[in-house]
């Protein structure tokens, strides 16, 4: 049996592998200014740090509750905060988030239409039955727009939805086992 | 007796996987034997891109890259610092651990210990390596980290400056399996660095997984000779040190060229006839290979010629090697302290081999839900895990009559090490024993709360709390249930840890938790049973559709909040508006009718009650630790794994719960309580999902 869905994001471009260290990391300097000593932002400071960052662009800057999506798709160990390693991951999943977005909003209003966000669901790899695309767009659209804020939160929950899964399909059979508590806290951690 | 002991520890190797590297964990997901194949395929020695050979791998601040001490080093091959480097040559001796430019005494005396045991060095260096043949400067070591073992890969290019190693190397400076082993450990911890400061024990207990104990010599009992003899016959590893008394004082030598504030390893125990009384002594040995102790017993002391000649052979050591003897009751002087690590901890006390029994668990201290912190805080003590202990047969042969059952408790923080570049370092840990009173014996699926502690004292805790690796603490209890609560001194440090109960007798040893249950009582309403008040009140809200939107719901549940003067909020965002609407919608229009409406209303009105009667401090927020009680309140019993979630998903960084974060838990929570209800079919608390049905009840 094939899988119909364990789509990935598009992988981002644009960085050069082997940086002799951390410190030389272009991002670094984003990091570091909100992360302080401690080497660890909270979602208030990821918040901050992609809007100095101006990842949006000409988007709206993302949300405190997209922000701790994020977080959760994240952070392994349940800290509730990020550490650079997990920060580049997460600009470079945002990044091809982004390129995908863009691709779709061609007139560059900022959103795209349910049509639209059904395709780009579709092109990653993502096969979901119509009732489902129906729930997740209802879920993410505002007067029938998906902004890209809204986008970007659509798709890290599919992305760790996806992860919890695999993790239970270890016999790569399409079918994932849940206890009670697991399916509770599968559920609530995302 | 000492074989028995060897047969014992092959039996724990072979369950615990040693010596078959497929049963460690590969540390950083790289295989060994697949690499090197690699290696010696392509015909280019191996680079490790996961330690790579630069500043960082040396250190954040000492070793830093602006330090002057990393000037000038360059990362050497051994065949490049020598012509001819052997990887153990004439078998491992403890002269081949030499203290280099970091302060990692500590885990050169447990390497130096290694040395005598070659059952326990064969378990952390695998046999088979060497710079012959299929030589492809690829290595590997296996460390014991928190209970499990770890298979740590490295390449051999080391940190040298002007020819010579820059940390520990062998005495005749061609043997590299010590540089090597350093190495290893150093990537597993993060960097060199990283090792600099720290007790034997931590060594000892990585490269053994058994458990260590410390026994200050100022307070030991008089059977510690006996003890230390024991110790090294059964193969343990022993430590010793002498306490500073200010930083200056570190590594400082004493007149009779003792070092302080350094680790020396116990290398033999031994009796002798000297002026016609037994003597003890006891032989010790200096990591940095030099500065031997000049007083009695010392190398070409004159107590040597009044012993007999079989004596002063059977004892002899060469001098300026590091190793030298002293009279037990000089050591008891000069000394701070023995550390003993054992691979079975009946070693200490018993004259036969009993069976031993271990139990172990792991668990975290997340801030805001399961850090509780110490008994000094009694609001949150509780919410640390627990773990209950049933001790059902008294020992076999108690020692001074004291009858009960012996057990070693074990506390162990994990990574902490890793953390010391981002300013971290050990936690201050312990643990508290209470008794379980009667009516909770034989339960499993309770989470003692604050009542219980505040009524009950401590049956028994470990000896302080401290700031190192492990706690580690021996008691004997009458044969009952007790519970083993481990904690931070101070309450909302985030930490990992493993908790080991060794124990003469089998022992049943668990966690305690809450179970995960849902009591939320179904809200049935029909349309009949709202009254006209509040259906006009919705029609005037929901306008032409009859239906609410999010954006409706917002401006509504603000309103209502706003009046209420005890719940202080920056008011519902759109995004919690959002899900409540979705998550309660069961037509699917995206939108709420009159009966989910009302249902929501009714939810909201309770829970506006439960968030201030749970805000006991008045402060106007919910803390999270109120939190805890108040999702109690609400209906819901949850385990610390999902106390823990929902702080991580819901707090503010300042770890208060704003009132909309609170109802968007509890509407979510019980959501999915009711979604796995519904797919539990047969109600066996299973449910199996393919990937569409479970991304289509999930990604609501």
């Amino acid at each position: 049996m094939n899988y119909q869905g364990y789509g990935a994001p598009p992988a981002a471009g644009g960085y050069p592998g082997g940086f002799p260290g951390q410190q030389q990391d272009p991002l670094y300097g984003y990091f570091t200014a909100i992360a302080g000593q401690d080497g660890q932002i909270s979602a208030e400071e990821l918040q901050a740090c992609l809007t100095q960052a101006n990842f949006s662009g000409g988007y709206r800057p993302f949300n405190l509750e997209t922000c701790r999506l994020m977080i959760s798709m994240l952070d392994r160990d349940m800290s509730y905060s990020m550490g650079f390693n997990e920060f580049k991951e997460l600009w470079a999943v945002l990044n091809g988030w982004k390129q995908h977005f863009m691709s779709i909003d061609r007139d560059m209003s900022g959103t795209v239409d349910p049509q639209e966000m059904n395709q780009a669901i579709s092109s990653m790899g993502y096969r979901l039955s119509p009732q489902a695309m129906n729930s997740i767009i209802k879920r993410y659209s505002s007067q029938g727009k998906i902004t890209f804020d809204d986008y970007v939160a659509c798709c890290v929950k599919l992305r760790s939805l996806t992860d919890v899964f695999r993790k239970r399909d270890q016999a790569q059979q399409g079918m994932a086992t849940f206890q009670y508590d697991d399916f509770i806290h599968c559920t609530m951690s995302i | 007796m000492s074989g028995i002991a060897i047969k014992l520890q092959h039996k724990r190797a072979q369950a615990a996987g040693i010596g078959t590297n497929a049963q460690a964990v590969k540390f950083l997901n790289q295989d060994y034997e697949a690499l090197k194949r690699e290696c010696l395929e392509s015909g280019r020695l191996f680079h490790d891109d996961m330690f790579e050979a630069n500043v960082s791998a040396l250190g954040f601040k000492e070793l830093g890259p602006n330090s002057s001490k990393v000037r000038g080093v360059e990362w050497l091959r051994p065949k490049q610092l020598t012509s001819n480097p052997t990887f153990i040559s004439g078998g491992a001796t403890r002269t081949d651990i030499c203290q280099g430019a970091l302060g990692d005494c500590w885990l050169l005396a447990a390497i130096a210990s290694l040395t005598l045991n070659q059952d326990v060095f064969a378990r952390v260096v695998p046999a088979g390596q060497s710079f012959d043949g299929d030589y492809a400067g690829i290595f590997h070591f296996q460390f014991w980290q928190f209970g499990e073992w770890v298979d740590v890969v490295i390449d051999d290019r080391l940190p040298a400056r002007n020819g010579e190693l820059l940390f520990v190397h062998s005495a005749e400076g061609s043997e590299f399996w010590s540089a090597l082993l350093e190495k290893a450990y150093a990537k597993l911890n993060g960097c060199y660095e990283a090792l600099s400061g720290g007790t034997t024990t931590e060594g000892f207990e990585d490269f053994t997984g058994g458990i260590a104990e410390v026994h200050e010599l100022a307070k030991a009992g008089p059977n510690l000779f006996k003890t230390i003899q024991k110790a090294l016959s059964w193969g343990s590893l022993l430590g010793c040190s002498i306490d500073i008394t200010s930083s200056s004082d570190s590594e400082a030598i004493t007149s009779q060229k003792l070092v302080k504030g350094h680790a020396y390893s116990v290398t033999g125990a031994e009796e002798v006839e000297y002026r016609g009384d037994l003597t003890k002594l006891i032989r010790i040995r200096n990591p940095w290979g030099q500065v031997e102790w000049t007083g009695p017993w010392s190398d070409g002391s004159s107590e040597w010629r009044q012993i007999s000649d079989n004596d002063r052979e059977r004892l002899s050591s060469k001098a300026e090697d590091g190793e030298f003897w002293m009279s037990f009751s000089d050591f008891m002087r000069h000394y701070s302290r023995v550390e003993i690590c054992n691979l079975t901890p009946d070693a200490l006390t018993d004259e036969s081999v009993n069976k031993w029994a271990l139990s172990k668990f792991d668990g975290n201290w997340r801030n805001g839900s399961t850090a509780g912190g110490c008994r000094n805080y009694p609001n949150s003590f509780w919410m640390n895990p627990q773990f209950l202990i049933k001790l059902e047969e008294q020992d076999d042969d108690p020692t001074d009559n004291e009858a009960g059952c012996s057990f070693v408790v074990g506390l162990i923080q994990k990574n902490r090490r890793k953390m010391r570049k981002v300013g971290e370092d050990m936690n201050t840990i312990g643990f508290a024993i209470y008794e379980v009173p009667d009516q909770f014996v034989g339960q499993r699926n309770v989470h003692l709360d604050r009542n219980f502690f505040v009524r009950h004292a401590s049956a028994a805790r470990s000896e302080t709390f401290i700031n190192l690796r492990e706690v580690c603490s021996r008691f004997c209890l009458p044969p009952g249930e007790y519970l083993i609560v481990p904690s931070t001194f101070e309450p909302n440090k985030d930490g990992d840890f493993c908790v080991r109960v060794f124990s003469e007798k089998q022992a049943e040893f668990q966690e305690l938790d809450d179970p995960v249950e849902s009591k939320v009582a179904e809200i049935e309403i029909t349309e009949g049973d709202i009254d006209s008040r509040f259906k006009k009140l919705f029609g005037q809200l929901a306008g032409a559709d009859c239906e609410i939107s999010a954006f409706e719901l917002q401006k509504i549940l603000n309103n209502v909040i706003a009046k209420r003067k005890e719940i202080k909020t920056d008011g519902f965002s759109l995004e919690t508006c959002r899900n409540m609407v979705n998550l309660l919608d069961k037509d699917g229009t995206g939108k709420l009718g009159l009966l989910e409406f009302k249902i929501l209303w009714t939810k909201i009105e309770l829970f506006v009650d439960v968030y201030s009667k749970n805000d006991k401090d008045q402060s106007g927020t919910m803390s999270s630790m109120e939190m805890r009680e108040a999702v109690e309140k609400a209906g819901f019993s949850l385990n610390n794994a999902l106390h823990q979630i929902l702080v991580a998903r819901y707090s503010e960084s300042n770890l208060t719960i704003d009132f909309d974060n609170f109802v968007a838990c509890l509407i979510r929570l019980e959501c999915m309580f009711k979604a796995f209800k519904v797919l539990d079919k047969d109600k066996n608390g299973t449910v199996e999902l393919n990937m569409i049905e479970w991304l289509n009840v999930s990604m609501l």
